[in-house]
């Protein structure tokens, strides 16, 4: 039978989230942006709201996809958008300050669905800035007791943005097939 | 002026709006706050005593005002003006100040002493002398 899969993308502003799903999602994406007035951020536009996309799967299925906005001001929307989630891709972007710093906030704020382990870790401009290395996200994520996917991927590519789908429904199906196990 | 008006390049000033947003909270004992902020979140003027919560309004209301412009879009309903939110103790009306190119956002926040249609006429007037501000200072 036909499914809706509810995925949510968070991460910082100008990690890529409005990128990702419009890589996947092509131009039938709602976008909720405003012009950015936060002059430490290089970017002429922000999502205040919430951006969607639907990707259709070859089984009939949809992957409804929402973006959040990155600033912790508006943690508010995250915790609505989180509702009824199945998973999460948190995209870091390795050119700011303490990107492990930014990845544990949005692991705190979306910890429902952390705690499920259905979360993939996208890790954006790692070729102009390598640390933290992978190995460093994988101890950090050992420091917390979670073993989740990272990769290093360039959003604007959709073939990277589909693997982590990819990835993320791999773990849902893994983590449906423990649920019946142990039920 | 306030750090985020500072961020405007159009320089709007809050001293310029505050005047005008505690005027209506004169005018209307119904008004429980009014405020100017930015399209991304950022408050600009407002009438109300806790920064704190003024910071939050401005947040939602950035996000709330976006998803209604989308929607109408999308809807393809023409130009959005303005959006309310109404419940059992109060009332919430949000609007775009004409002439800043939706860079600029109106809220107003009333008690259920306030009419609905009552705080709707007191925001346009409101939100036109806002414009004039807006377009002085461009």
């Amino acid at each position: 039978m036909a499914e809706e899969h509810k995925i949510i993308f968070t991460g910082t502003m100008g990690a890529g989230k409005t990128t990702a799903i419009a890589a996947v999602a092509g131009k039938n994406m709602l976008r909720t942006e405003a012009a950015n007035t936060d002059s430490s951020v290089a970017k002429a536009t922000t999502t205040v709201g919430f951006d969607y996309g639907e990707i259709a799967l070859p089984n009939g299925s949809v992957l409804r996809l929402y973006g959040t906005p990155g600033q912790a001001r508006f943690a508010f929307l995250w915790r609505i958008l989180a509702r009824g989630a199945l998973g999460l891709i948190v995209l870091v972007d390795n050119s700011r300050p303490d990107p492990l710093a930014d990845l544990a906030m949005y692991l705190d704020n979306f910890a429902d669905l952390v705690r499920r382990g259905v979360v993939v870790i996208g890790v954006g401009r790692s070729d102009t800035h390598p640390e933290p290395s992978l190995d460093s996200y994988y101890r950090f994520l050992e420091s917390r007791q979670l073993m989740l996917p990272v990769f290093e991927v360039d959003v604007r590519e959709s073939e990277h943005v589909l693997m982590m789908l990819d990835v993320l429904l791999s773990m849902l199906e893994m983590s449906d097939c423990e649920d019946e196990t142990h039920g | 002026m306030g750090e985020a008006a500072e961020r405007l390049e159009h320089g709007f000033a809050a001293e310029r709006f505050a005047p005008h947003l505690f005027g209506l909270r004169r005018e209307y004992p119904g008004v429980i706050a009014a405020q100017v902020c930015t399209s991304d979140g950022f408050v600009v003027a407002q009438a109300q005593r806790d920064e704190e919560a003024g910071r939050r309004l401005a947040a939602m209301v950035s996000s709330l005002h976006a998803v209604g412009a989308a929607m109408i879009e999308d809807l393809q309903l023409g130009t959005y003006y303005h959006l309310s939110v109404e419940a059992s103790l109060g009332k919430c009306m949000l609007f775009a100040v004409p002439g800043t190119q939706g860079h600029l956002l109106l809220a107003a926040i009333a008690d259920s002493s306030m009419l609905w249609g009552q705080l709707l006429s007191a925001c346009r007037t409101l939100n036109e002398q806002l414009a004039e501000i807006a377009g002085q200072g461009a």
